[in-house]
């Protein structure tokens, strides 16, 4: 038998097969889930998108205890504010010591009481961050609390909107990002707000970013994409 | 992790049952979607199928009647392969099948009998290869990897890696010369 006819015997099993050969010899890599990951959340970020004038509503129902939402925002509002989120780059900054800005390799660690100028995300002014606390709470629970502050900020109708997926976790290896992890929930006071939580111009709230793991957090990193925050976690 | 503490775990916290989820199927939806695609879409094709057909698989779970969770997610799998699979044939415009079957037509019933004795055989000998020959084999011939990428998986050099992969073909090809 010649090899072309090996190849093609390969080339052409039935489905059980394929399956179990998937199965038994890793057909999707460490690479390729870690991308394959990325793309699931990337469409499932879209969808929530556009169906955005639900959610919208259910946020602006959750955040009444929040006590500076306002009850006569509209849904048709969020869609665009959250559309201008997307399409904006946040550029971090660490306010103290240094005001410049930074490559997301020289960005210094998250830690308790530093503080960030999310900037860019807005049509002007600033988005204050303060690293209040972060710490495990329970086994492969690991919080992170924020308070989130609007300074001067101006942006599409005033109001600003985050989703869960914007404050990302990032761990890290010598050689890059290792793994990145959404936070399970966003939550204020007890109140698990699954999806997001909005702040409007000159307002703040604090708020805890729970993220699933087991890993001793060993280094933090804070950065930007299109659309997230990077907290990289550290050591106290 | 059965599949209703599955479904009692998405309807708690979607996230983690997203995670679950992903853990039980991914290499099954994966496997579905690249012997559809494997002919005529590349490595990016499939990740694309993949990541519409778990997302949306994730978006309609709490839809998902009835126990058969595996078959139901097998079906998506290959109906959105299928889709995929006619519209790059339609950008393509190449010779690609509209239909995917599971034979040529032009074999008879003892022709596929003798086919699938010849796979189960192959891959019989496959297995019985020293690792990680069996592996390079399997990555390089069904799943398409370079030798590079085969490499990396397996902690070799790709220059020696390829030097294992000719050997490897030379043994299967002295194991199957009975089938000639």
């Amino acid at each position: 038998m010649k090899n072309k006819d090996i190849i093609k015997l390969l080339q052409t099993l039935d489905e059980e097969t394929a399956v179990q050969l998937c199965e038994d010899y890793h057909g999707i890599s460490e690479n390729d889930h870690r991308r394959l990951r990325k793309k699931v959340r990337n469409i499932l970020s879209e969808q929530d998108l556009s169906e955005y004038e639900y959610l919208a509503e259910k946020v602006t129902v959750k955040n009444s205890k929040f006590g500076w939402i306002s009850k006569t925002a509209t849904a048709a509002a969020y869609v665009m504010f959250f559309g201008g989120l997307l399409a904006g780059v946040l550029n971090m900054n660490v306010i103290e010591p240094d005001e410049t800005q930074q490559e997301l390799s020289d960005i210094p660690p998250l830690v308790t009481e530093t503080r960030y100028s999310a900037n860019n995300m807005v049509s002007s002014g600033n988005l204050i961050i303060d690293v209040k606390k972060a710490e495990f709470a329970e086994k492969g629970e690991y919080q992170v609390t924020i308070e989130v502050k609007s300074e001067n900020a101006v942006s599409l109708n005033g109001t600003r909107l985050f989703l869960a997926d914007n404050f990302m976790a990032a761990f890290t290896s010598e050689n890059g990002i290792e793994r990145v992890i959404p936070p399970c929930a966003i939550s204020e006071a007890g109140e698990h707000y699954n999806y997001a939580f909005t702040l409007g111009d000159g307002e703040s709230c604090e708020i805890i970013l729970t993220y699933h793991t087991d890993e001793t957090p060993h280094a933090i990193i804070s950065g930007y994409s299109e659309k997230s925050f990077f907290i990289k976690l550290t050591e106290d | 992790m059965t599949d209703n503490e599955l479904r009692l775990l998405m309807s708690n916290d979607m996230n983690k049952g997203s995670e679950a989820l992903y853990q039980q199927y991914s290499q099954y939806i994966y496997a579905i979607i690249f012997r559809i695609l494997r002919d005529c879409g590349s490595h990016e094709d499939v990740e694309d199928c993949f990541a519409e057909t778990f997302a949306e698989i994730v978006r309609r779970f709490e839809n998902i009647q009835g126990d058969a969770l595996k078959s139901y997610i097998g079906k998506a799998a290959q109906n959105r392969a299928l889709n995929y699979r006619t519209s790059l044939r339609k950008k393509l415009k190449n010779t690609v099948p509209l239909e995917m079957t599971e034979e040529p037509l032009t074999e008879n019933m003892q022709e596929i009998q003798e086919k699938k004795a010849k796979q189960q055989y192959l891959l019989q000998k496959i297995k019985e290869l020293e690792e990680p020959d069996a592996t390079i084999i399997i990555q390089k011939y069904y799943f398409d990897r370079t030798m590079r990428e085969i490499a990396e998986m397996t902690g070799l050099k790709p220059h020696t890696a390829q030097v294992r992969c000719g050997r490897a073909l030379k043994r299967l090809r002295k194991e199957m010369e009975q089938w000639r």
